[in-house]
């Protein structure tokens, strides 16, 4: 063969050959058809599987000695012509064993081939990578879409919790299609994001929310923009041998989206699924009454010292200036509000696919229509879907391909939480004695919060947004086992935020008010790589690879407001009076080299090495290039000569990696030192300086070391994968605070140090198996430690409940720690750390924080005839809450007559004796120093495990003879019930709720505050397959 | 048997990517390239008002909400008890009393005057480069002052910040050297500015108004009359207006010496912590009930009970600040404080004038309706100075001056430790410093109460 003409770069140790987006990229290619020889005898036959007896489609038929071969076609039937008789065939395809068949006469021959349980042989592709499955040193978790949670869950995330050991996720809130927390083995940064890069279909997606308008803690997910349906399967690499290869951007490991391709030389396959379901919130917060709120506050009164004369609860008649007079406890009456605010949500989906190919092509055509509400009024989510991909061989050697996912998101949207126009926030924190409405019909607004029946009446919130995935790719095999594919990628994502607040709302007073903001985030992404496999003497093989990428990222925004409309029937900016406009943009970009190869030895030993290099515009100049090494070795065992080969070790393997993965998710422009406009006073525009410099900013690095044992037991019927892991993250990309008198409040700066080491197990079992009965049992649980190593100044979060100290995890909750009630005085006591005789903040401690010790999933399915059942239960342990919502109204009267008292909150101290009860209501200051109602109490500090039933799926599929006249190869029915039940000692609604998961560098997870919990649902469903 | 044979020929091109690496912020520039000439310095001036602007607020909020004239809504009754450097109870926990803000300003003002000062008469008018450098001195004395009322003295940073760590070392300075530093700068302004009266740009009149106010801070009565006098002498320029409500009612006033001009566009957000909510607002702290009946007393308040309003529930909110579209200006320098400053300064000075400063105790109450302090035989300076300062109480009632006046004539344990025993102790006079300051700056001592 001839020797390929690489042409080496300029300077870079690596050979540039490939291009970027700036580049030219020439590529001739001359293919001539020599000779072709005459061949004598033609032999007919067919291909089975041995257990169905179904044909086998695409199997592999060779002729040993010759060159030639065929495929077998829909039928399983195939013709190939040999030059002489006896002859001996290799019939092979993925997934089965390969059988070799003597052939003595030229009569049609019919071939069994039994199933290979034994995948490992099977060369699979993992980025960009292409090794056999059993020369893999790395961690990988690899769910296929019928492992996925069989629930309608919106985003991929979700139907992944519990599916992968060490991937914790974790729901936000009960709306469709906001933020989940997903965190791949802890957490390596403070300041630089925790989100794992996601990658579909090859293209690097953009998995930061765009939203800009504040909803009140909630979050738009970007990634519900992409329809579960079209999946095929979904890994996620965890430990450094795999990230490696994602360099700069791995360290927080990567999920590989694949999504389905229809198959070669297969019958067209239609298939529609519909499904409708319903959904209602379980248990909300239980509020006083009127009367008892009214009690609370005056018993406050008196113990701050005031008059009981000016007490707020007192009638009407008694008029004192200054004292707001209420009536009399007995006199106040109770209204609801939560149970205004939710509905019986609905939920209809229909999806629609068509997949198929021939010999040389192949195509998957899938659209999906889902209409979702949520549980909290005003939120509504509707997607539309489109997917097409297609692969075309152009000659043997030469394919090209394309993978596109087009979907829209229209969403009806609402402020929830954490703050006066949060719908949820302002139904549960009005204190229930108010009546709704006033004696006139207009909407009471007593306290801070928007009236929530004004909410709902008067909002007009939407969001829109478009997102564009695509790749086309041409792969060239170019020689045996050495082949070409140049890769070009685009992600386009938008959203549209249009908001009107009429008069009737905060934020519309007093003349209304409307903002439109339209946000754009597009990456391209070229990317040529080279891999070479080589199977040597003695099952060894060979595989390297060598490969080049560049992206640009870049952002526009544009944001329009106005303010004073003529009236309420006036709602686009057109109409008022005041208009301003703001237009930005940023942009980003990244050049790689990678390069790596795998050596197997005898299927028995591997080592594999990686590297990249990268080169981002986020960082300082002085550190814009970084390397990313990684080496991984594997030691199959059950290949030994000295291991018996026995049914109750199939397999086992022993492997470990060691390597560097980076993180570079910080601002655009972080190194600079910069100044702003938009600093105007009086009309003039004037600038200021906004941002530090720091030149030597770098990468942040992790290095994770990974040992695992996966293996096989008796008779495949039990696998198991193991991983023990340690990462360590140095040079943290932190805004370091910086003192006041300079002016800023940080500088981002690389320093402090993060740990993470932890366990997974997975363990498979197929318990039984009939010919009519099959119960498979999951088991997966994972445990990690994250621990911040070393800080030079511990970071207050914006609630100044949490902080980032070293020696303690992020998310650690950092306040007073409650000791409980004085019996004698009624009032609390806080432990005195320091032991000056005061509560002051020197007192503040870390008293929990909100990673699980362990988490994971139970999951059991059955199949009898054509019913199947799934049982899915997901499982979190020792992880706490700051129970913020119990923080503001378990407040012992403190709050007055501003907001809400939880009911909880009257169980409280009366007299002398009195335990087992809440400090005494007073909101003025101990002698020590503390409150009894200080929010930053570790009182509000929950216990957050919880073991959730998180979904059954029941399904039925009707027989394939019953549907064979009607042309139909498949119908099943299934109905789906989500979070049945929850076992938690948590006292709000929901465990799993957390108001900071949509930004990825958030410090505060595991708060509850004004986020609506989770629904329970039911739904039913369709799947006919023609 | 077929066989393919093929002949390919590649060229790759070797094209350097490095290129696309070099991004270029859209809407910020960097260090080297700001204050090159009299537009880019002059913008830069613009930065440290809105600086000025960033911290005003905040801390005149801090300054009302300490004292007695306002209390938190949800318990009414209590000078505000709770405030502890953690940022736990009722104050705003992220910024303290506007002391990071503050900083940020200075750092502003102290680019201005180090790039400005070096910029030659090609590129820059010499007037304007006057202009420019007094209104940033001005700016920067004004934070220093308010800084210095507020903490006790703080570190004194006079070079703009180009390292985090240039400043590394510089401790608290005393409040003495504090105001020594306000006077300084107001010096340098008082030969640079003109007298040119803009009333919400600094100018002669503002530094004359702001030394009255420091020398009576410090204690030199007689430079105190004199510069409240140089302003009050300035009749065509200024003039007390009639009613009471005017000078918040309209913008830049002929009373007002120094405001702070906000807009629609650049919004005083001061109103959302006043406001009751039918008004857009939450409320946080509302008047007083007692200091409420005094405004609403016709021999006390007088026309200043227009700063109240009641509302459905009983209580009162203040409505200096009441603009819903955030375009109420933030009252700094007005001329009843200057009749005030000289009244005091009368008082006290080595050889007292209590017939003038009488005369100018009742300019205001006049101005306001009430009936004039009439001295009796009897009467005393102190008798006077009480009377000057429950005028300063009504006159200046939510502009942030009651804590310091309480504290500078020594008076807070009598008048605050009545409603709060906290203020007994003299270690309270003073703001905590934020903790995340404290945290953030090894050189920086927390005031002793709050360690």
């Amino acid at each position: 063969m001839a020797k390929l003409p690489f042409i080496f770069g300029n300077g870079k140790t690596f050979p540039t050959f490939l291009v970027c987006k700036t580049g030219i990229l020439f590529l001739f290619a001359v293919f001539t058809t020599l000779s072709v020889f005459a061949q004598q005898i033609e032999l007919k036959g067919k291909v089975f599987e041995e257990s169905s007896k179904l044909t086998v489609i695409g199997a592999t038929i060779r002729v040993k000695g010759q060159k030639t071969g065929t495929t077998s076609d829909t039928n399983g039937n195939f013709v190939l012509k040999v030059k002489s008789l006896p002859a001996t065939l290799d019939v092979s395809t993925v997934g089965f064993k390969t059988q070799e068949i003597d052939v003595y006469e030229a009569d049609p021959v019919t071939i069994y081939l039994t199933e290979d349980l034994n995948r490992l042989n099977e060369v699979v592709v993992v980025g960009y990578q292409q090794t056999k499955k059993n020369a893999l040193a790395s961690a990988i978790t690899t769910v296929s879409s019928d492992d996925l949670a069989k629930a309608n869950y919106t985003t991929i995330s979700e139907k992944l919790q519990g599916q992968v050991p060490g991937l914790l996720v974790s729901n936000s809130s009960g709306v469709p299609g906001t933020q989940v927390l997903v965190r791949l083995r802890g957490a390596t940064s403070i300041n630089a994001g925790n989100d794992p890069l996601y990658v579909v279909d090859g293209v690097f997606i953009n998995s930061e929310s765009l939203q800009s308008h504040g909803l009140g803690g909630q979050v738009s997910n970007p990634l519900s923009d992409l329809s579960t349906d079209d999946i095929e399967s979904v890994s996620v690499l965890k430990d450094a041998n795999a990230t490696a290869m994602y360099g700069s951007r791995g360290a927080n490991g990567v999920i590989l989206i694949t999504t389905k391709r229809g198959a070669k030389n297969g019958k067209t396959k239609v298939q529609f699924q519909a499904e409708y379901g319903v959904a209602k919130t379980g248990d909300l917060w239980k509020l006083t009454t009127g009367p008892e709120h009214a009690q609370i506050v005056n018993d406050c009164w008196i113990n701050d010292g005031k008059t009981y004369a000016t007490r707020p609860f007192r009638p009407t008649t008694e008029v004192i200036t200054g004292y707001a007079a209420y009536g009399n406890p007995a006199d106040q009456k109770t209204y609801d509000r939560q149970d205004e605010v939710f509905r019986t949500a609905q939920l209809q989906k229909y999806n629609l696919s068509v997949s198929g190919g021939d010999a040389k092509t192949n195509f998957y055509l899938g659209g999906e229509y889902q209409k979702q509400q949520a549980t909290l009024k005003l939120e509504n989510f509707d997607r539309y879907s489109f997917q097409l991909n297609l692969d075309h061989s152009i000659t043997k050697q030469i394919k090209i391909g394309t993978s596109n996912s087009l979907s829209k998101v229209d969403r009806q949207v609402v402020a929830v939480g954490d703050g006066p126009a949060g719908l949820f926030q302002a139904a549960l924190h009005t204190p229930t004695f108010y009546p709704i409405y006033n004696a006139d019909g207009t909407y009471n607004k007593p306290v801070a919060f928007d009236n929530p029946e004004a909410i709902l009446n008067n909002s007009d919130d939407h969001a829109y947004s478009l997102r564009s995935v695509n790749n086309v790719y041409l792969k060239w095999d170019i020689v045996k086992g050495l082949s070409f594919k140049s890769s070009w990628s685009n992600d386009y994502n938008s959203y549209h935020e249009k908001t009107y607040w009429n008069t009737f709302l905060i934020n519309g007073q007093p003349n209304g008010q409307a903002t439109d903001i339209l946000t754009a985030k597009q990456t391209l992404i070229e990317e040529q790589v080279l891999n070479y496999n080589l199977s040597l003497a003695k099952e060894s093989d060979l595989a390297f690879f060598l490969g080049n990428s560049a992206q640009t990222t870049t952002i526009e925004k544009e944001s329009l407001t106005g303010t004073v409309f003529p009236s309420n029937q006036f709602k686009r900016i057109a109409s008022a009076a005041v208009q301003t406009a703001s237009s930005t943009g940023t942009s980003s970009a990244l050049i790689s080299y990678f390069a790596g190869g795998n050596f197997s030895y005898r299927n028995r030993y591997s080592i594999d090495a990686n590297i990249r290099y990268d080169g981002s515009s986020r960082i300082g100049v002085n550190n814009q290039w970084g390397y990313f090494p990684s080496v991984g070795t594997a030691w199959n065992i059950s290949n030994e000569s000295f291991i018996p080969k026995t049914d109750v070790v199939t397999n086992l393997k022993l492997k470990a990696s060691l390597g560097y993965s980076g993180n570079q998710s910080i601002n655009d422009f972080s190194s600079l030192g910069l100044w702003s406009g938009g600093s105007n006073y009086d009309g003039v525009a004037g600038i200021s300086p906004s941002q530090l410099g720091n030149p030597n900013l770098k990468w942040e690095t992790t290095r994770q070391w990974n040992v695992g044992l996966t293996g096989e037991l008796l008779k495949e019927r039990l696998s198991f994968d193991v991983n023990y892991y340690d990462k360590y993250t140095s040079d943290l990309l932190l805004d370091d605070p910086v003192p006041a008198k300079t002016g800023y409040s940080s500088v981002t700066k690389n320093i402090g140090e993060i740990s993470n080491r932890g366990i997974e197990v997975a363990l498979n079992s197929v318990n039984i198996k009939t010919k009519h009965f099959e119960w498979k049992t999951n088991f997966s649980i994972s445990h990690n430690v994250n621990n911040v190593e070393k800080l030079n100044t511990p970071i207050t979060s914006s609630y100044q409940t949490y902080q980032v100290q070293q020696g303690f995890p992020l998310y650690s909750m950092w306040v007073y720690k409650y000791l409980g009630v004085n019996s004698q005085t009624g009032d609390a006591i806080y432990q005195d750390v320091n032991k000056d005789g005061k509560i002051t903040v020197a007192d503040k401690q870390i008293v929990g924080n909100a990673w699980p010790i362990v988490e994971g999933s139970l999951k059991n399915t059955f199949s009898y005839i054509g019913f199947d059942l799934d049982i899915n239960i997901y499982y979190k342990y020792g992880n706490k809450i700051y129970n913020y919502t119990s923080s503001f109204l378990e407040s012992g009267g403190t709050r007055g007559v501003t907001r809400s008292i939880l009911e909880s909150s009257m169980n409280y101290w009366k007299k002398p004796g009195d335990t087992n009860v809440l400090p005494r209501p007073k909101s003025t200051v101990n002698a020590d120093g503390g409150f009894n109602y200080d929010q930053q109490s570790s009182r509000y500090i929950e216990d957050g495990s919880y073991l959730r039933l998180r979904d059954i799926t029941v399904g039925y599929n009707f027989p394939k003879r019953a549907l064979a006249h009607l042309h139909i190869s498949a119908t099943r029915l299934y109905v789906t019930a989500t979070n049945l039940y929850t076992l938690t000692k948590y006292s709000g609604p929901d465990p799993e709720v957390n108001v900071g998961a949509g930004d990825s560098r958030a410090l505060v997870q595991g708060m509850d505050f004004g986020t609506p919990p989770q629904p329970k649902s039911v739904s039913i469903g369709v799947n006919i397959t023609l | 048997m077929k066989k393919y044979i093929f002949i390919a020929s590649i060229a790759f091109a070797s094209v350097s990517c490095n290129g696309i690496l070099d991004t270029v912020p859209q809407t910020t520039i960097s260090d080297a390239s700001v204050i090159i000439d009299e537009k880019s310095s002059l913008a830069a001036l613009i930065g440290v008002y809105d600086g000025v602007q960033g911290y005003f607020g905040v801390d005149q909020l801090a300054h009302n909400v300490i004292a007695d004239n306002v209390v938190s809504s949800t318990a009414p009754g209590n000078i505000i008890p709770t405030l502890t450097a953690s940022g736990s109870g009722a104050f705003d926990p992220t910024s303290g009393a506007g002391y990071s803000s503050a900083f940020s300003a200075i750092n502003r003002a102290n680019f201005v005057i180090s790039k400005t000062a070096a910029l030659n008469s090609i590129v820059i008018k010499p007037a304007s480069k006057k202009q420019y450098l007094g209104e940033a001195y001005f700016l920067r004395a004004l934070t220093y002052f308010d800084l210095g009322r507020t903490y006790g003295g703080v570190p004194l940073i006079t070079n703009p910040t180009l390292s985090p760590t240039q400043d590394n070392g510089i401790k608290r300075a005393t409040l003495a050297d504090t105001y020594i530093q306000v006077l300084a700068d107001l010096n340098a302004a008082d030969t640079l500015l003109s007298e040119t009266i803009v009333r919400n740009r600094a100018n002669r009149f503002s530094v004359y108004a702001l030394k009255a106010r420091l020398y009576l801070y410090t204690g030199n009565w007689d430079k105190a009359e004199e510069y409240a006098t140089k302003v009050i002498a300035n009749s065509t320029g200024f003039k007390l207006v009639k009613p009471y409500s005017t000078f918040y009612t309209t913008l830049k006033s002929t009373e007002s010496i120094f405001e702070l001009s906000f807009s629609t566009s650049d919004k005083n957000p001061i109103y959302t912590y006043l406001l009751s909510a039918s008004e857009g607002g939450r409320l946080d702290y509302i008047v007083e009930p007692g200091f409420a009946a005094q405004l609403l007393d016709p021999t006390k308040g007088g026309a200043r009970k227009s700063l109240i309003k009641l509302l459905s529930t009983g209580a009162y909110e203040p409505t200096e600040y009441a603009n819903q579209d955030g375009s109420s200006s933030l009252y700094v320098l007005r001329l009843s404080e200057q009749y005030l400053i000289r009244a005091e300064a009368r008082v006290k000075k080595a050889t007292p004038d209590l017939t003038n400063a009488i005369i100018d105790l009742n300019t205001i109450r006049t101005r306001s309706d009430v009936a004039s302090f009439v001295a009796s035989g009897t009467t005393t300076a102190n008798d006077v100075l009480l009377a000057i300062e429950n005028e300063r109480r009504y006159e200046l009632a939510f502009e942030g001056h009651r804590f310091s006046d309480i504290v500078r004539t020594g008076r807070a344990a009598t008048v605050f430790g009545a409603l709060n025993t906290l203020f007994a102790d003299p270690g309270r006079w003073v703001f905590p410093i934020p903790y995340s300051a404290i945290v953030a700056d090894p050189d920086l001592e927390q005031n002793v109460a709050y360690k």
